[in-house]
């Protein structure tokens, strides 16, 4: 199997025992992607970065950060950025551990795994051994880190043999949700939280991951095919407004004999 | 009042729920724009033909490569076309207990709003899988792609998480690691120990973000011409001598 690319390369960092650990991805692209090409050449064409002081194309790794302060930019490097807070760029140090049902998921970002990147027999006992000791009391580690240019709060936890870490984010950077206008004060009546209550439990079910496929992939093949061979691709109706229901309680106990006549 | 990505309805069981979809975090990240670093200029983005030609925004389509090098242009009316909905809806297909699903699994959270009269309905699905602990497992199109979602409730807020699919989702027992030796148990029960220590309750407000802030000071500085310090910090030691570290971090929280 292949080595997982390193995405960040640290310590993650608990009391006073340091493990060397590698931040790869948890995820994969399993999108079909189009490619921006030439429309009459059907070329594919590559993006090019070009100073606009000199009109010239310049190599990536002359590219620095412009910060806007308004009155021109001000310029930093990757270096000078890191420097900001070096300990956060490089270290992951667990402050505490908590229960993972407490944490609202709202505030995950995005799945890593952490790595082994050490050597010596010490680091990878420690790398075990946090994941021993996280998996047998179902808890999970909180800490602090940069990545790129961001600083995230991140859980840790054991998940099969590995380390696994989300990124998430602070809890001031989720939105209050009270300028919506949802109505948390009037209690709607019991007689249909009753009827929805058995709705929902009409439809229940075991949560069975692999068993939700991603159609969109499929749907969009079949076009590309269809496509290909000439055939005209119509464009699609414009989709129904739903209304809001008019008798809310009828159309709930209208939906409940029929699921109940439907699993019978 | 925000306002709303998209209008629609959640569906279960033949029951509109009228919503309004609108996004529930913003992350704080600094804006920075790319600069050429010799001489400051902005950088912009052309894209170039293999001869490294600029293409006008006009020529440029989407295609998609069917065969090494060959490509079947498509439109964004044909794009669409791949799933067009009838109806604007969430459609649940199940309700499962919110504790089976792995928090990995979700993607991107939006909050749901009840649209003008769809109040009551709102507050009836809130209440149903408060009741429950259940939460309705569906799908939409979003931007004119089929999504997986999650429809559940908060502090009688309905929310939506969009879901990864099992397959974008790396095996953790597929992942390569060095053989681990198993620690013994006097160093387990160390770090039991210490982690027993250091468990607390879950109160997300205290954590702060505080590279933001001294990037910004940094920028200060820059500005009045100050010199930066790029010597970085050193990276902790491994901990070679495990059992050491142990103790010594036992004792430290001891201390404190």
């Amino acid at each position: 199997m292949a080595k997982p690319r390193s995405l960040w390369t640290g310590s993650i960092s608990f009391g006073l025992v340091n493990v060397p650990v590698s931040l790869v991805a948890a995820t994969r692209d399993r999108d079909l992607h189009f490619r921006q090409i030439h429309a009459t050449k059907h070329e594919p064409l590559s993006i090019s970065y070009v100073c606009t002081k000199e009109d010239k194309p310049v190599d990536y790794s002359e590219i620095a950060h412009g910060y806007d302060t308004g009155e021109g930019y001000v310029m930093l490097t990757d270096d000078e950025l890191a420097a900001a807070q070096p300990e956060k760029t490089r270290t992951i140090d667990i402050r505490e551990f908590v229960d993972l049902a407490e944490i609202d998921p709202i505030l995950f970002d995005h799945p890593y795994y952490l790595v082994p990147a050490g050597e010596g027999e010490g680091p990878l006992r420690a790398y075990r051994l946090l994941a021993d000791v996280m998996a047998g009391e179902e808890k999970v580690a909180i800490g602090q880190f940069v990545l790129r240019t961001k600083e995230y709060l991140v859980a840790v936890r054991a998940k099969d043999r590995l380390l696994a870490l989300t990124t998430m984010l602070f809890r001031q950077e989720v939105r209050p949700a009270k300028a919506l206008g949802v109505p948390v004060r009037k209690r709607p009546g019991k007689e249909k939280i009753d009827q929805a209550a058995a709705l929902v439990e009409a439809l229940a079910a075991d949560f069975d991951h692999a068993g939700y496929k991603d159609r969109y992939r499929d749907q969009l093949r079949k076009v590309v095919k269809a496509k290909e061979k000439g055939e005209t691709i119509e464009a699609p109706p414009k989709p129904e407004e739903p209304g809001v229901p008019p008798d809310l309680m009828e159309v709930l106990k209208a939906s409940l004999d029929e699921v109940r006549a439907g699993s019978r | 009042m925000p306002r709303s990505i998209w209008n629609g309805a959640v569906s279960f069981a033949g029951v509109d729920v009228p919503v309004k979809l609108f996004g529930a975090t913003d992350p704080q990240s600094i804006q920075f724009r790319e600069l050429h670093a010799p001489d400051e200029g902005e950088i912009a983005h052309h894209l170039v033909d293999a001869d490294g030609k600029e293409v006008d925004r006009d020529d440029v389509a989407k295609g998609f490569e069917v065969r090494a090098g060959e490509f079947v242009v498509l439109d964004d009316e044909e794009i669409r076309a791949a799933t067009a909905p009838k109806r604007k809806t969430v459609d649940i297909e199940q309700f499962v207990p919110a504790d089976q699903i792995d928090p990995d699994v979700y993607d991107r959270p939006y909050y749901l709003g009840p649209q003008d009269g769809g109040e009551e309905a709102y507050a009836v699905l809130a209440a149903a899988l408060e009741r429950t602990g259940r939460v309705g497992v569906g799908r939409v199109v979003l931007r004119s792609r089929e999504q997986l979602v999650a429809v559940m409730v908060r502090e009688r807020v309905l929310r939506m998480h969009t879901m990864r699919f099992a397959d974008e989702l790396v095996d953790p027992g597929k992942v390569d690691l060095p053989r681990l030796r198993k620690p013994d148990k006097r160093m387990l029960e160390m770090a039991e120990r210490l982690v027993d220590g250091l468990s607390a309750p879950w109160k997300p407000g205290k954590y702060r973000d505080t590279y933001r802030d001294r990037v910004l000071a940094l920028v200060g500085k820059k500005a009045k011409g100050e010199e930066i310090d790029v010597s970085r910090a050193q990276a902790p030691e491994p901990s070679d001598d495990l059992m050491a570290a142990l103790e010594a971090s036992l004792q430290g929280s001891a201390k404190r």
